[in-house]
């Protein structure tokens, strides 16, 4: 700042020996005091439109003052003795005034139109630049290096609430608390004077993230709307990067869990025949007898085991065709009590580790449903429940009437889902924090009930908490002609 | 060990599965044949006479159901069982309608099995009944000439439609028929898939017939497939 008036004070100076050298010229050619009015208009203009309206103003007084003195009546006196002089001279002081305001201002516009010109500029080499960005890696080390390379600034910090990552540039520095409460409390701030903005990241009216810019104090500073368009395109960018992940993701996942049916489906298939020989001999053996006790205990275990092997396959089958393109309904009677008795006696196999029980508040009652997707969507309830319960914790199925609908539930002691995460699960693919390292799974069974409801007219939903454990409920109407009740 | 359980052709391509098979059943006293494939099994078939069939369903070459279309194009009569995996219902149902009498689930017990071919072998060689001649099974008794339904000595009043519906399962008890050929039979050929009906006209048959309708003794479910009449 302190630049900025002493180059005025010099400029302020050096317009004296240009009024003096207009004034030498006007004497020498003996200039009547009306042509040597407009003589010394000319480089009052030029100042005024090269320095600015104080510098000519100044010049306009010493050009009045040398007129005075050098060309009107009484010559080499500032007293005139023509009232007309006077009027003469506070017209030409008046207009000089007024043009080099004119020109000033003329001169200010110019200066910003250029300036905004080039902001635009910017921004446009800034976002051809962030369309270029590498959309694998991070993008927002790359984003706030950029915009501090384009606009000259001291320092960008960049919140990304998603990745919960802050990213910075510049030789500057912007707290980190700063930026996250931008974010968190939502709110834009503006310090011009000092060339700060803050700025929420919003895609439509979400936000995702926060920016904070700060001017260097020895450059021009970015305005709010150079401010503003930053944000935008920094959003922009975020969000591009954010769909392009996710969308690979599901991609990647989709394309191994293809390969995983299919690896499941092919061994699956081939571990059944050798299954059937194993059960076939060993059964064969009970059924031709008679064997010693030992002999029989044996048979009966190779019996027991291939059974088991042969439920294990059998789940393997399932949760492979299950993930199957696309739910083909096939609608049919099915009576709850016995598909309970079914579900049960299927999962005594596998459940070694826990207690199924069963209640059943409806004995006669049938649902319209497709029911063998109606017992796979089961047993992947009654599976879940076993891969999250605390050991030994029974898991109970229980089918209930409400109203017109038959509601199953499958509760299971000892997990707890957090409510944010409640619809969550439901989707496909998608596995809570933590649960991976928990529990075996691949985010398809939940989504494949959650199918299986939508097919049905019917609904899924979870309640949990902390004491009583989880409880998945499945919801389907009831039959309302038929033969059961 | 009765000699006469039967002469039984094993039509099975796994190798160790068919040995298994084969000297099991040897031993209990079934005449067993042996074939690896649909076209072995339709050759062997041409110089043995059997009284059943046990056929894969998976099978290399021309399959087990297609097998099992030609051996019925063939042998009208012959039981022919077939060998099929759980969750293949829709192969079950495709096998039934080829003509197989009936399927067994792989993995099987060999109890489930020979009582399933042993039922088999004796409808076969029962002298086919004329079908003018009352069915009785358990205390069910069908007249067809008076178009007449008992139950513990007591008449049932049925509807002509419901009286077909029982007539055809019980001349097929222990059998599963599929939905499809038991609409075919009450309506002609042209009414498939309308199961919705069938589930009402059963239902109401049961109200009749069974004791108890909710969990019935005659007449049967084979979830995903069909109905099953009780065997005697």
């Amino acid at each position: 700042m302190a630049g900025s008036w002493s180059k005025r004070l010099l400029r302020v100076l050096a317009s004296a020996p240009i009024v003096a050298l207009v004034t030498v010229i006007a004497y020498g050619a003996h200039a009547k005091s009306f042509v040597a009015g407009f003589i010394y208009l000319f480089p009052i203009m030029l100042i005024a439109f090269g320095w600015g309206f104080i510098e000519a103003s100044i010049a306009s007084v010493l050009a009045v003052g040398c007129l005075d003195y050098f060309f009107t009546e009484p010559l080499f006196h500032f007293y005139m003795s023509d009232p007309q002089d006077w009027i003469a001279l506070i017209s030409f002081e008046a207009i000089v005034l007024v043009v080099s305001r004119l020109a000033d201002r003329l001169k200010r516009h110019a200066t910003e139109v250029g300036k905004q010109r080039e902001q635009v500029e910017k921004l446009y080499l800034m976002s051809r630049d962030i369309l270029l960005l590498n959309r694998r890696a991070a993008v927002g080390a790359e984003l706030v290096r950029r915009i501090v390379e384009a606009f000259d600034l001291d320092a960008v910090s960049l919140w990304d609430a998603r990745e919960a990552r802050l990213d910075t540039a510049g030789t500057g520095f912007i707290p980190e608390d700063e930026v996250r409460a931008i974010y968190f409390h939502q709110r834009h701030g503006d310090e011009a004077v000092n060339g700060r903005f803050k700025r929420v990241l919003l895609v439509g009216s979400r936000a995702i993230g926060a920016i904070g810019l700060a001017g260097a104090s020895d450059r021009p500073f970015i305005d709010a709307h150079t401010a503003d368009a930053i944000a935008s395109l920094a959003a922009l960018a975020l969000e591009r990067s954010h769909s392009f992940k996710a969308e690979s993701e599901a991609e990647a996942s989709r394309q191994s869990e293809q390969l995983r049916s299919a690896v499941l489906d092919g061994l699956a298939h081939a571990f059944k025949t050798p299954l059937a020989t194993i059960q076939g001999a060993s059964s064969g053996l009970l059924e031709i007898g008679p064997l010693g006790p030992v002999q029989n205990e044996l048979v009966t275990l190779i019996n027991q085991e291939a059974l088991r092997l042969s439920d294990l396959t059998t789940q393997a089958l399932r949760t492979a065709k299950i993930d199957g393109d696309q739910l083909t309904v096939n609608k049919e009677e099915v009576r709850v009590q016995p598909l309970l008795e079914d579900i049960s006696e299927q999962c005594s196999h596998h459940l070694s580790r826990h207690h199924l029980h069963l209640r059943s508040e409806i004995s006669n009652k049938s649902i319209w449903v497709d029911g063998r997707l109606l017992k796979l969507a089961l047993l992947e309830l009654v599976d879940n429940a076993s891969k999250y319960a605390d050991p030994q914790a029974p898991i109970t199925l229980c089918a209930s009437l409400t109203g017109a609908d038959v509601t199953f539930s499958v509760r299971n002691e000892g997990s707890y889902i957090a409510p944010e995460e409640r619809l969550r699960i439901f989707r496909r693919f998608y596995r809570s924090p933590g649960s991976q390292y928990r529990a075996p799974g691949t985010g398809i069974g939940l989504s494949f009930v959650k199918r299986f409801a939508e097919a049905h007219s019917g609904n899924v939903w979870v309640e949990s908490d902390c004491e009583s454990g989880t409880i998945f409920f499945l919801t389907l109407s009831a039959c309302t002609q038929g033969d059961s009740d | 060990m009765n000699p006469l359980n039967g002469r039984v052709l094993i039509v099975e391509d796994d190798s160790a599965l068919r040995r298994t098979l084969r000297t099991t059943l040897d031993a209990l006293g079934f005449d067993i044949g042996e074939a690896g494939n649909g076209e072995e099994a339709l050759q062997r078939m041409r110089m043995v006479d059997y009284e059943a069939v046990l056929l894969d369903i998976n099978m290399p070459g021309i399959g087990g159901i297609e097998t099992c279309r030609r051996i019925r194009t063939i042998f009208t009569r012959l039981p022919i069982l077939m060998l099929t995996v759980r969750d293949s219902e829709d192969d079950k149902v495709e096998a039934l309608e080829a003509g197989a009498d009936d399927y067994v689930t792989k993995p099987f017990q060999i109890r489930e099995l020979t009582a399933r071919m042993r039922s088999a072998i004796r409808r076969f060689r029962a002298p086919e009944a004329p079908s003018a001649m009352p069915i009785t099974i358990g205390e069910v008794i069908l007249d067809p000439v008076h178009r007449r339904v008992r139950r513990s000595g007591i008449d049932v009043r049925l509807t002509p439609r419901e009286f077909d519906a029982l007539r055809f399962l019980m001349e097929h008890a222990g059998r599963p028929v599929t939905y499809a050929r038991l609409l075919t039979a009450l309506r002609g050929s042209d009414s498939v898939g309308d199961r919705e009906y069938l589930r009402v006209l059963i239902g109401q048959l049961r109200k009749k017939i069974e004791r108890n309708s909710a969990n019935p003794e005659y007449i049967l479910t084979d979830s995903y497939i069909g109905y099953r009449f009780r065997e005697v």
